[in-house]
């Protein structure tokens, strides 16, 4: 029996601020295990190959990077230096596990904007709809 | 007496070329011969540190003998549990969506769409995706 879920956050992500307590309010109605896991420089998220993918910069990596880091940096500068310039984070990043009985499946939503109220408080019921359907399927009630 | 200078001097030139022939192969020969190896000393067998022991239990155990005091203290071995849980056999499936997808009213069609495509792969023989 497995139902959980996981926000990927960063402490630096103001939105993954505002997120928290919406995630944990649902999870806290439903009974459902939250855990937030807060990502290191080794970590790797739900969405990257690789945690070099994440590390900021091409010249924090030169300067600080672990190495593995060093040595993929040859492949992604460019892409590190397009995400630093464009401002693109890769948190919050969701991710709703459960196991079926025959193997673990994942949800992952990435991002979360809540400038129209709208569309979070419709993003708040999609997930709670989602995690009640799915704790019907795993506990069988 | 020109025949035997002739004679003496036909043989010098044979020995000589005789000679360093057989001085050639000599060398060669001396040169295949492996000269042998200086054998390394072996090292007493320690009287202090960690050994690996097995307890009467039939359990792994490091056993700690200290050097000058009479010290002898037993660690168990490391043992990984086996957590079903958490050893996953094969990576788990994932659906990755985005924040517009998860906040629109057709996201739960779009899940089952999802789902039945992985579905229709994994019976087809594909990855095994569902």
């Amino acid at each position: 029996m497995l139902l959980e879920v996981i926000l990927e956050d960063d402490v630096n992500c103001p939105r993954c601020e505002r997120l928290l307590p919406v995630l944990r309010r649902i999870c806290d109605e439903l009974n459902i295990p939250f855990i937030v896991k807060l990502l290191g420089n080794r970590a790797v998220a739900a969405y990257e190959g690789d945690s070099a993918s994440r590390t900021f910069s091409p010249e924090w990596i030169e300067k600080w990077g672990l190495k593995e880091h060093k040595r993929s940096l040859k492949k992604i500068a460019p892409m590190l230096t397009y995400i630093k310039s464009i401002g693109a984070q890769t948190f919050p990043n969701i991710v709703i596990r459960w196991h079926d009985g025959i193997r673990t499946k994942e949800i992952v939503i990435r991002g979360y904007d809540d400038s129209d109220e709208g569309r979070a408080r419709q993003f708040a019921a999609n997930i709670y709809t989602l995690l009640k359907t799915l704790k019907q399927v795993v506990y069988r009630r | 007496m020109v025949y035997s200078v002739f004679y003496y001097a036909t043989e010098a030139i044979t020995r000589a070329f005789v000679g360093l022939f057989l001085k050639i192969i000599e060398h060669m020969k001396h040169r295949r011969m492996v000269e042998e190896k200086r054998r390394e000393e072996k090292r007493p067998a320690p009287s202090w540190g960690f050994f690996g022991t097995v307890n009467p239990y039939g359990v792994k155990e490091y056993t700690w003998i200290g050097r000058t005091t009479s010290l002898k203290v037993s660690l168990p071995g490391l043992i990984k549990l086996p957590i079903a849980a958490h050893e996953l056999e094969k990576p788990p499936t994932r659906l990755y969506f985005t924040f517009a997808e998860a906040a629109s009213k057709d996201w739960f069609k779009e899940i089952e769409w999802l789902a039945e495509q992985a579905e229709k792969v994994a019976k087809e023989g594909g990855l095994g995706a569902a």
